[in-house]
């Protein structure tokens, strides 16, 4: 079986959104070990849908779909890999925004695919994945891919993943943070 | 299929990250393997578009760094480490797969004075192992030593059998040396077939690779299949007279590069001796062998035959397996006069330096836009690299 990857991960504010990562939160954390895939695809819906409804607080993001085999595969492994090898961004908190802090504290939240290629679902995806150059970092870009997101067919994912950094919220992201070179891939997007 | 299929193989819950991954075995392949291959060419123009979305999400920047060297370093698959070759005619015969170890002697003009001029390349390959892992591999890449198998195509047959019943008519043209000038496997079955009369001292300057735009791999397949016959070559002219030497070509060289999207430029440029080293092996003729009626020198090798010509050195065209004895005796009477010609391998002027286009034997590569590491071949697309933090 060949395969094809589908990633997309967005950077909110999570100083100006706090509810975004309470309502996250839960649908990592509340997934068992062994699940059927419609509860597989009601967790990915579900966060998909909380996404849809906060994307105002959502600042940058980056997606990308990539069908080649070798590529697919370690493209997968390479997304998950904070999951796999534990990579946890911070070593230490950056303090909740409070009253007298007015810095901005910003999430990420990503969605990893790894599917079988040809499938209906990864037609779909690369039908919707075909985006103009001057669409690409849109709201209404994101909108469209987390849309496509709540289409999954989870007989044609092989794997999956999901990860929201952080867990609590005096671990959010600083501007400071999100400024290093790592991050440039998380491009700001474009309001409607 | 299992009720739940899905199993976490990895989680986290920390402060700073909480999240899972999920795999499951049961997924079912909607196309078989062939119909994928045959849609590929359907869906490209969509992939396309895709991958300039991909594109823009990286912290990379693209460049070319030479094919034989990123191979050398990384491994002779490089950026396709899970894709393997096709050895299409592949021999039945038994196989020492060992003596692969020893293609870089086996294959060593006989004569010390033609030694400088062996281009010992492709028979480096089977043996060489990468230095380096590249981000872009999955897993390191192993020997090609493994991957190789001999070929025996009807092709080859047929030229062994045409080049024995002649070798003699050519071996007796005063002061001449063989230009064999054939696709790779045919190139050295010509080469096998003349050993016993002529030194073999091959100029294949380049690596096999699944993307390759030059089927380098079927050439050194070939030469796995006569290794035993050149090395008992080799051992029976031990204090016999000393051959004129036959430089031997693959034709595929300069094949048409068209899209570094999906290929590998691993083509690469004769070298052959000049005018005064020629004089100094007592050339005064080169016998250029072509596969097919009035086959002219590749491109790489007008300025040189040019040359050549003006200094003296006639020129004659074979062309096989066309010509009969007779025939064969005819066209070794005929010179040929080359003509400069402009091209992208040649100046079109007499006496001119041979010109390579600017990105030959390159491959487009991503580097890291920090510190400039090299994380894989920029094939029909690239993903966001150097992603992240963990290093």
């Amino acid at each position: 079986m060949r395969h094809s990857v589908f990633t997309i991960e967005v950077c909110a504010r999570l100083d100006v959104g706090p509810q975004l990562l309470d309502a996250l939160r839960p649908i990592v954390q509340g997934a068992p070990e062994h699940v059927t895939r419609d509860e597989a695809w009601r967790r990915h819906s579900a966060a998909a849908d909380v996404l849809l409804q906060y994307i105002e607080v959502i600042e940058r993001g980056c997606w990308e779909y990539f069908d080649d085999e070798a590529r697919a595969k370690w493209m997968f492994d390479d997304w998950t890999r904070p999951v796999i090898d534990r990579q946890i961004p911070r070593q230490g908190p950056s303090g909740a925004p409070g009253y007298r802090d007015a810095a901005p504290r910003y999430l990420t939240f990503t969605m990893v695919y790894l599917l079988a290629r040809d499938s209906p679902s990864d037609l779909e995806l690369r039908r919707v994945c075909q985006i103009s150059g001057e669409e690409l970092w849109r709201k209404s870009t994101f909108r469209r891919l987390l849309q496509a997101v709540r289409t999954l067919s989870f007989g044609s994912v092989k794997a999956d993943s999901m990860y929201l950094i952080p867990r609590d919220h005096d671990w959010g992201f600083t501007a400071e943070d999100l400024a290093a070179q790592t991050y440039d891939y998380l491009r700001p997007l474009i309001a409607d | 299929m299992s009720e739940r299929p899905l199993r976490q193989d990895a989680r986290v819950d920390e402060p700073g990250l909480v999240g899972a991954r999920w795999w499951q075995d049961s997924v079912i392949d909607p196309v078989g393997r062939r119909h994928t291959i045959l849609t590929l060419l359907a869906v490209g123009v969509g992939l396309g578009v895709a991958g300039l979305a991909i594109d823009a999400c990286e912290p990379t920047k693209k460049s070319r760094l030479g094919a034989l060297d990123l191979q050398r370093k990384y491994g002779w698959s490089f950026g396709a480490a899970t894709e393997s070759l096709v050895f299409n005619g592949q021999s039945t015969q038994p196989f020492d797969r060992s003596r692969l170890s020893w293609m870089v002697a086996d294959f060593t003009p006989r004569v010390a004075a033609h030694r400088p001029f062996y281009v010992q390349t492709l028979f480096e390959s089977p043996t060489a192992l990468p230095t380096a892992v590249s981000e872009g591999d999955p897993t390191p890449i192993p020997s090609l030593k493994d991957a190789l198998q001999p070929i025996f195509t009807n092709g080859m047959r047929d030229l062994f059998k045409w080049v024995q019943a002649n070798v003699d008519v050519l071996a007796a043209v005063a002061g001449a040396a063989l230009v064999v000038d054939l696709d790779g496997q045919d190139a050295v079955a010509f080469a096998a077939a003349a050993s016993s009369r002529f030194d073999p001292v091959f100029l294949f300057d380049n690596w096999p690779h699944p993307h390759g735009v030059v089927p380098a791999h079927l050439a050194l397949a070939a030469a796995a299949y006569y290794q035993p016959m050149f090395a008992a070559a080799a051992a029976a002219s031990q204090g016999s007279a000393q051959p004129a030497p036959m430089f031997v070509l693959d034709r595929q060289r300069l094949a048409t590069y068209t899209d570094s999207a999906t290929q590998f430029d691993n083509r690469w440029v004769a070298r052959m001796p000049g005018v005064q080293a020629l004089r100094t092996l007592g050339i005064k003729r080169l016998l250029y062998v072509g596969p097919a009626a009035n086959s002219r020198e590749l491109d790489d090798l007008n300025d040189d035959f040019v040359t050549d010509h003006i200094a003296g050195i006639s020129i004659s065209l074979i062309d096989v397996p066309t010509l009969d004895a007779l025939q064969l005796g005819n066209q070794l009477g005929v010179n040929y006069v080359p003509v400069a010609r402009r091209s992208l391998f040649s100046s079109g002027i007499a006496g001119g330096g041979r010109p390579t286009p600017p990105e030959f034997g390159s491959v487009p590569v991503v580097l890291s836009l920090v510190g400039g590491t090299l994380l894989g071949v920029a094939w029909s697309r690239s993903g966001t690299w150097n992603r992240g933090w963990g290093g």
